[in-house]
């Protein structure tokens, strides 16, 4: 008798919190904080879990113990979604962390259409050979610190969570003294897998060159922290029930780390893309944009908050502009809701929309990220991504989403610096207005690339081949290039050995060094059916620049030295054989380096550097301190 | 013949402003604030504490010979921000020249007030178990207690009166449109629930539970107080039990899940595999396959930088000052750590770093 084939299962299935287990124990949201996470199936899914993207090993170094793994294959858990939602059982807490971590990889790799990669391991010193750069997982740590703090570590490509005792005040919202787990918020751990999967793509954001880069890192994480409230059903309706389809008020659907918050002695929850309780009245008010904050807000975590409103308000204004219809034949024709509770249809109608329109933001965020700069970005880059991004796959935007956007990012005050209008034309990148013979040969070479890169069976294999892509690039610059002038007139990248720029880092004979930092295949559809066959190049190059704020007390310079990068992120279109925009931050931009040298003053001396010297190489460990 | 009116009281005089002359970090973290006074301007000299500076003894004897410039020789008062410290006693003996009318510490400097011995008695305890785990033992008191900022020195120079300042008080009349209130730190019976607030377990002192948790309370002889620690037998008993509860409390799981740091090399998981071993990399070191993600090593790291944010706030907050210029108009909150060097810009390169910063501040 032949056994039946059973085809693998799309999914697992794993319950978990929609926001965290605070809501739980309120009546009018628990029903519906408790979600089950869809997670892509994995088939070697080992006791941890240990995946093929992640690895929870939960060590527990403040209590000196260790959890025993969760096995999600056991049958008892299989056939139960998973274990039930609970903060005293560690083993929940592994499966998770490691649902929502899933979630938010695979809402980037269907942004993308490619396998998301963690950054690669080097070791500072010494030459590590490609085989041991490849980190195949992310590292998870359920319960490592003992703080209201959770970050990613790029030293250890790993994500440490926190616990603390809540705050003992104000009863009301939460229990005195209990403990808070980070590692049960789902905004907190989609928060900082984005750190990690952001730093996997541009491992320079994490350099603090301008108030921007590291609000744009925070802000990211927020976005796609928020977005993904949308893509659990029970909640959304629900919400959409509660707010009368308004999704401009307030609402569980625009707010972060509801638990978080409550718990370190706010109001309310950490942090909201569209208003805030009043820690005096207590009361929910609607934020204004205010475009000074803009210029005048500089605190990593506040900044980012006006690019997440910024985008959250471009959201709000493609979901308006999607149910007005519906609101229409729903009020015959008036489009004022009647008092009352709302039909359930309409309630379902509206929250297929919301989530529509969330994904379609959701995706438009991280497609950006390809049409970033590699180095040094502001939040005006980032609009000239979103906009250059969405036009490459919608060239019709007849639902204004783009506009929409624009205008958002306008009412805030964040304008690109090079532009000449915000017209969407003028924020789009610009490619060379003459083909240029160079570019077509790169083209050549890197087709093969992107045919390899279709049948990749395995993340490592995909990531040694782009390795010798990288190499090879770097080899063409080198010794193959034709109009070297021509290149760098396009790219700003400098090539020529006579370059009088100082403290331009250079190989042996004095060429200028030029790092290929990343190789990026992407294929894309557009919704008319277009095909886009591209591959992003990152060139990167560094100088080595006097730091003139580093005195001795008697005013003597030290003769320290900080670094001062510049890049190109090419986007080459393999189907025309030609350099489609040019990104770029020069090396040789005496401008962007007093802003930068401006910048470095304002910040000052850290003060952990100045009492332990050296760096901890933890940029979002402190970062994130009750943040 | 007639005194030359200092530069601070003419400039003050003029017109109502506040003045700040903030001084260059190498003497330490030091503001002279002159503000208009019911009569003469009133000069508060504020030492911000001396997390991340070491106070070079050339820049202090500069600073207080400029502050007996500026002042015509007295100050009215030393406001010790960050509270009492070995970096306020040099100051003070800098100041030999200098007549100081009052120095202001926070209240929980008072040696008098029991909740403020209690405070520091529970810190003195999480400094010696933070101490053990991070330096190795008590022959590092001082390094761990100055990377701590709890160095506590006597006060050098003598001052007229000696102020601990309780939130809410107006230490000083001062002209009319002028206030100058005590924002912190909060505490006390008239706080009520902000001060029970400043006593729980912090975010920094949630750590240190941590820390006790797994370092045993010394054994009682070596308990036992130091010299110059004050002395709360009876205290210490509760403080004992309140400890014990927050350590055992501090654990986040009961002890049926945890499994010990030397049983995990031995544990098998359900498919037969030693995973805290295959996975965790005990015994590799540095970049091996394993020991660089390792995190037990890591979090002693983390406790510098902890300890960091522990010195920021030493005796649990510290004094901070606003002064308002008229009701509701412009006000300067100045607490410890309020940085000179936030004020001061640094020197073009080739010049000597500036003394001192002048900032006014005008209604």
């Amino acid at each position: 008798m032949r056994t039946p084939t059973i085809s693998r299962p799309p999914f697992r299935r794993l319950r978990g919190y929609a926001f965290d287990p605070s809501l739980s124990t309120q009546l009018e949201t628990a029903v519906v904080n408790e979600t089950v996470f869809r997670v892509r199936w994995e088939e070697n899914l080992a006791p941890g879990p240990v995946g093929e993207y992640l690895e929870v090993v939960d060590f527990d170094p403040p209590s000196n113990c260790f959890y025993a793994p969760v096995d999600l294959n056991a049958p008892q858990v299989l056939a139960q979604d998973g274990l039930a939602p609970s903060e005293g059982n560690p083993q929940f807490h592994q499966q998770m962390v490691y649902a929502v971590a899933m979630t938010t990889i695979r809402n980037f790799e269907r942004a993308l259409g490619r396998w998301a990669m963690w950054a690669p391991f080097y070791e500072e010193g010494t030459r590590t050979r490609w085989e041991d750069q490849y980190v195949p997982r992310l590292r998870v740590y359920p319960h490592a610190l003992r703080e209201a703090n959770a970050y990613y570590s790029p030293q250890k490509k790993a994500l440490l969570f926190g616990y603390f005792p809540a705050d003992p005040g104000d009863a009301g919202s939460h229990f005195p003294g209990g403990t808070v787990f980070t590692c049960l918020s789902h905004d907190i751990v989609a928060h900082e897998t984005t750190h990690a999967l952001l730093d996997g793509m541009h491992q320079r954001f994490m350099e603090p060159t301008h108030p921007d880069t590291l609000a744009f890192h925070e802000a990211f994480a927020d976005i796609v922290a928020l977005f993904q409230h949308f893509s659990f059903p029970e909640v959304l309706r629900h919400q959409i029930a509660k707010t009368r389809g308004d999704l401009a008020s307030q609402s569980l659907l625009g707010e972060l780390a509801q638990q978080f918050g409550t718990a370190t002695g706010q109001y309310g929850a950490l942090r909201s893309a569209i208003g805030e309780v009043d820690p005096v009245t207590k009361q929910w008010k609607p934020a204004e944009p205010d475009p000074a904050d803009y210029r005048r807000v500089t605190e990593p975590h506040l900044r980012g908050a006006i690019l997440v409103a910024a985008v959250f308000d471009g959201f709000l204004a493609i979901y308006r502009s999607r149910v007005a219809d519906l609101l229409r034949i729903a009020t015959a024709g008036t489009g004022v809701l009647p008092a009352g509770a709302l039909h359930p249809d309409l309630v379902s109608r509206l929250a297929g929309e919301a989530a529509k329109a969330a994904q379609h933001v959701l995706n438009m965020c991280v497609r950006a990220l390809d049409y970033c700069p590699p180095v040094d970005i502001t939040f005006g880059d980032y609009l000239r991504a979103l906009v250059t991004a969405d036009w490459d796959i919608v060239r019709d935007d007849d639902k204004g989403y783009r506009v929409a956007v624009i205008e958002a990012f306008r009412r805030r005050g964040i304008f690109p610096r090079d532009v000449r209008t915000l017209s969407e034309d003028a924020l789009r990148w610009q490619g060379p207005l003459e083909r240029c013979k160079d570019f077509e040969v790169l083209a050549d070479v890197l087709r093969g690339y992107l045919e390899k890169a279709q049948y990749f069976r395995t993340r490592k294999e995909a990531f040694l081949t782009t390795q010798r892509m990288q190499q090879e690039i770097n080899r063409w610059i080198n010794d193959e290039m034709q109009e070297p002038e021509r290149f760098t007139q396009v790219t700003r990248i400098v090539v020529d050995p006579a370059s009088p720029l100082a403290g331009l880092r250079r190989r042996t004979g004095g060429r200028p060094k030029v790092e290929v930092s990343s190789v990026r295949p992407a294929r894309r559809i557009g919704p008319d059916g277009d095909f886009m066959n591209q591959v992003i190049v990152t060139l990167m190059q560094t100088r080595d620049v006097p730091d003139e704020t580093a005195l001795d007390w008697d005013g003597t310079g030290t003769g320290a030295t900080y670094l001062f990068r510049g890049g190109a992120a090419l986007i080459l279109d393999l189907d025309r054989r030609e350099l489609r925009y040019a990104i770029r931050k020069g090396i040789d931009s005496e401008n962007r380096l007093r802003r930068q040298q401006k910048y470095r003053e304002s910040r000052g001396v850290p003060l952990r550097a100045a009492l332990l010297g050296g760096s901890h190489g933890e940029p979002f460990a402190l970062l994130h301190r009750g943040f | 013949m007639p005194r030359r009116p200092p530069a601070a009281a003419r400039s003050a005089t003029e017109a109502p402003h506040l003045r700040l002359r903030a001084y260059a970090r190498a003497a330490g973290r030091h503001v002279l604030l002159t503000v208009p006074g019911a009569g003469e301007p009133v000069h508060l000299l504020l030492d911000g504490g001396a997390a991340g500076v070491v106070s070079r003894g050339e820049a202090l004897h500069a600073l207080a010979a400029d502050v007996l410039r500026e002042t015509d020789g007295r100050v009215d008062a030393v406001v010790a921000l960050a509270g009492r410290s070995a970096g306020l006693a040099r100051l003070l003996e800098a100041l030999a020249a200098v007549e100081v009318g009052e120095l202001w510490l926070p209240w929980t400097d008072d040696p008098a007030h029991p909740d403020a011995v209690r405070s520091r008695t529970r810190r003195r305890r999480r400094v010696r178990a933070l101490r053990r785990v991070l330096l190795g033992g008590a022959d590092d008191a001082p390094a761990a207690e100055a990377l701590l900022h709890l160095d506590k020195g006597g006060t050098g120079a003598e001052p007229e009166r000696v102020r601990y300042l309780r939130p809410g008080q107006p230490p000083l009349t001062l002209a009319a449109d002028v206030l100058l209130w005590v924002r912190g730190p909060a505490g006390g019976e008239e706080a009520g629930e902000a001060y029970e607030k400043q006593f729980a377990l912090s975010v920094e002192d949630s750590f240190l539970a941590a820390l006790l948790a797994i370092v045993p309370p010394p054994p009682p002889d070596q308990a036992a107080p130091e010299e110059g620690v004050d002395p709360l037998s009876e205290d210490d008993a509760e403080l004992d039990e309140i400890d014990a509860d927050a350590a055992s409390l501090s654990f986040p799981f009961d002890a049926q899940h945890q499994i010990a740091f030397d049983d995990a090399r031995s544990y098998v998981d359900s498919q037969g595999r030693k995973f805290f071993q295959e996975h965790y990399g005990f015994d590799e070191e540095g970049a091996e396959p394993g020991g660089w993600r390792k995190i037990d090593q890591d979090w002693m790291g983390m406790a510098a930088e902890v300890a960091l944010g522990l010195g920021s706030a030493p005796a649990g907050g510290g004094l901070a000052l606003e002064v308002q210029l008229g009701k509701g108009g412009p006000s300067l909150v100045l607490r410890p750590g309020a940085a000179a060097e936030a004020w001061c810009p640094p020197a073009a390169k080739g010049a000597a770093t500036p003394l001192a910063t002048d900032y006014t501040v005008a209604l």
